[in-house]
């Protein structure tokens, strides 16, 4: 008898997935837009190693206190390169 | 002309499957539903294969063709386009829904037509909703007008020899799932008549899907491994786990299969699995081809495609789980077993492979879950994954080294003991040969070294005591899981990076290799340029070991740029190596990975296919006589 209830189980499971599939498909969303935990957030002081001269990377004497933009970007990442050129523009007319 | 002939091909073989469906079901005579079923193979080969014709002839009125190829592209490439995207990648689909409908009109005989014609009606039924979602939501012959001269070409990551056969062999293993589904419904539908023995049915479908499934996903790794230039195989992305997971859920059911051969038991268990593994898979094309989530396999982001799968799989989905509410009682059995003994073993096996998946499954569904619920978004990675996936397995395989050589029913305590003193030796003495040569000591090393010695010595064991009623199938395959756990276990627990910036004529080093900057050059491809770094590998002793020359390729046709990693391989480890931007005056910035073992997740995955495709063929002999 227990058996006979518990079989019941995978149907139950399988239909509130789908269910929620099928709530998330009808309402208005974009699955790439990831909302980043540090907006409103100060800078985290950090220090690393740079690939383009020797010496050291030291973030609060990099950025002291001015509106910094910090870009991650891949060079063989299309959307980066496209990017850059409006992050250039960017740069130059607002003062950052 | 061929696009007009191969569209109504297509549209022939929704007409065969619908003859199919109502023919089962009315229970028509042989020879019409074997009429149904070759019509329905020859129509979607000749669909698939007119698809093809127009690739290879860059037939760009076709809107398919014209958005995925390009008369530059080489000959090979052109062909595996008809896969690579997601229309054509249907046509494939349903070819292979129909290959295996095809086989499964061989098990037709006189005393159970009845049963192989529900079968054949379930079949019908999921390659009708596959061909109808094709024609309306995602028609690879679809017309272009204007016709335009050139195509827009396709993805250059995509061009490579190992993608090319990869997606054909996942399917032939995720859609194979399909014919146990059919079977296993029918089986419950029809009731436990046990004349009918459904579960020598099922078995070579079974084997045939996971044995496909297994080398599919390692040439998708592989193809990750080389191409993408991260160092890495494995990155638990949805889509790897959408094909991981009816892998997991197919080995539990390749081996409860043996006890319900053997003992009769776990069939209401095997029946679950059975529906389970396709549904998964069916999930799996759910959540890539929807756009219901990013990841970087996602193609069609079309939510009335969505919708369609999403509806249909619920259709399946609804249906047999709730025929196996209803009826999975007829199955049942009170057979308890012991926990030493084989089918013990097995079961606790069963139990550890649904706990992975299930943990796999909720670690990609879980952001869709937590969105759903409370509009926020997370993302589930690697961490996870290596966090609960890993204890699971390590019980699993120890398990699994014991398993063949325990007897069925019960075995005697202290004679099992007796059985495995010598594998426990062996795997002792190989584990510290292995660390006097490597010198590295790491828990999770020698964890995983340990269990990979463990698997391939009990396997020996097996070999040089002669016992009998093992298949060398088994054996193979299960050698073939131990080496692929030494090579996850060394490539992941001592892999080394090294970034650096290096100009021509400077060296800089990894582990004991010296690499010295020869000289950078641009090269002319077929369909890209590309610059070329030259690097010559020295050991600590000064000996050449080999010439490295990774590239950065820009294909112009699509304005993409990638890198082509350049790796030396050999039994012990790979030299992996990538070029990054640069110029002269600084130098080039480089990517070195040092990955012992890695080789060996390859050779292990071959090993184990070899061995599910041994099993496949004896399997289908056994059908046939």
């Amino acid at each position: 008898m227990m058996k006979k209830k518990l079989s019941i189980i995978p149907y139950i499971t399988f239909i509130s997935i789908i269910l929620i599939f099928f709530y998330l498909l009808i309402i208005q969303r974009n699955p790439s837009e990831i909302p980043s935990v540090f907006i409103n957030k100060e800078i985290p002081k950090f220090e690393s190693s740079s690939i383009l001269n020797k010496k050291k990377f030291v973030s609060s004497e990099n950025f002291n206190n001015e509106v910094t933009l910090v870009n991650f970007f891949a060079t063989w990442c299309k959307p980066c390169r496209d990017e850059h050129i409006f992050i250039k523009k960017f740069a130059e007319t607002n003062n950052i | 002309m061929a696009a007009y002939a191969g569209n109504v091909a297509l549209w022939l073989s929704l007409f065969f499957s619908l003859f199919q469906f109502i023919g089962s079901r009315k229970k028509y005579n042989f020879k019409i539903i074997s009429i149904s079923v070759n019509g329905l193979i020859i129509s979607s080969l000749v669909s698939f294969f007119l698809l093809m014709y127009c690739y290879i002839i860059s037939d760009f009125s076709v809107l398919n063709v014209f958005q995925n190829s390009h008369t530059s592209k080489p000959m090979l490439y052109k062909i595996s386009a008809v896969w690579g995207n997601h229309e054509g990648s249907m046509l494939l689909w349903i070819l292979v829904l129909t290959i295996f409908n095809y086989f499964l009109l061989k098990i037709y005989n006189q005393k159970n037509f009845k049963f192989v014609l529900k079968v054949l009606e379930i079949q019908s039924f999921i390659t009708f909703g596959f061909i109808l979602f094709t024609i309306f939501t995602s028609n690879p012959f679809e017309r272009n007008f204007p016709i335009p001269e050139n195509g827009l070409g396709f993805n250059p990551i995509l061009q490579d020899p190992a993608l090319a056969i990869h997606p054909p062999l996942l399917y032939l293993g995720y859609v194979g799932f399909s014919a146990v589904f059919s079977i296993s419904v029918a089986t419950l539908i029809y009731g436990n008549d046990k004349k009918i023995p459904w579960y020598n049915y099922m078995k070579p479908f079974v084997v045939s899907a996971w044995t496909f499934l297994t080398i599919g996903i390692a040439l998708g790794s592989l193809w990750a491994y080389y191409e993408l230039g991260w160092g890495g195989w494995w990155f638990w992305d949805p889509v790897e786990n959408a094909s991981f997971m009816p892998w997991l859920l197919g080995t539990a059911l390749l081996h409860s299969l043996i006890i319900v051969e053997k003992r009769k038991s776990l069939q209401a268990w095997v029946l679950l699995l059975s529906i389970l593994a396709f549904l998964l898979s069916v999930t799996g094309t759910f959540l890539v081809r929807s756009g219901i989530l990013t990841s970087v396999h996602t193609f069609a982001l079309d939510p009335s495609r969505g919708l369609y799968i999403l509806a249909f799989t619920a259709l399946l989905g609804g249906y047999s789980l709730l025929t196996y509410a209803k009826k999975s009682k007829d199955y049942f059995d009170k057979n308890y077993f012991s926990f030493f003994s084989k089918e013990g073993s097995i079961l606790v096996n069963n139990l550890f492979m649904i706990v992975v998946c299930s943990t796999v499954f909720l670690g990609t569904v879980y952001p869709l879950i937590v969105e759903a619920f409370t509009g926020n978004k997370i993302s589930v990675a690697e961490p996870y994954y290596n966090s609960t996936v890993i204890p699971i397995i390590i019980p699993a395989i120890l398990i699994m080294g014991i398993g063949p050589i325990l007897t069925w029913n019960k075995d005697d305590k202290s004679k099992i003991m007796k059985k495995i003193y010598p594998s426990i030796f062996i795997t002792i003495v190989l584990t510290f040969i292995f660390f006097i040569i490597y010198k590295s000591y790491n828990f999770l090393g020698i964890v995983g070294i340990f269990l990979a010695f463990w698997i391939i010595s009990n396997n020996f064991i097996i070999i040089v005591k002669k016992i009998k009623n093992y298949s060398a199938s088994m054996i193979i395959s299960h050698i073939g899981i131990g080496l692929l756990i030494l090579g996850i276990t060394g490539s992941s627990v001592w892999q080394e990076e090294k970034i650096t910036r290096l100009k021509v004529k400077n060296q800089t080093k990894i582990k004991e290799y010296n690499i010295l900057f020869e000289e950078i050059n641009e090269i002319k491809g077929l369909n890209y340029v590309a610059i070329q770094g030259n690097f010559s590998i020295y050991d600590s002793k000064k000996n050449f070991i080999t010439k490295l020359s990774p590239e950065k390729r820009f294909y112009p046709v699509t304005k993409n740029f990638t890198t082509e990693a350049s790796i030396h391989t050999n039994l012990f480890r790979d030299l992996y190596m990538v070029l990054g931007d640069g110029n002269f005056k600084d130098g080039w910035v480089i990517r070195i990975y040092y990955n012992p073992l890695v080789i060996w997740i390859w050779i292990g995955a071959f090993t184990i296919f070899l061995g599910g495709f041994i099993s496949t063929i004896k399997n289908l002999k056994k059908i046939k006589s």
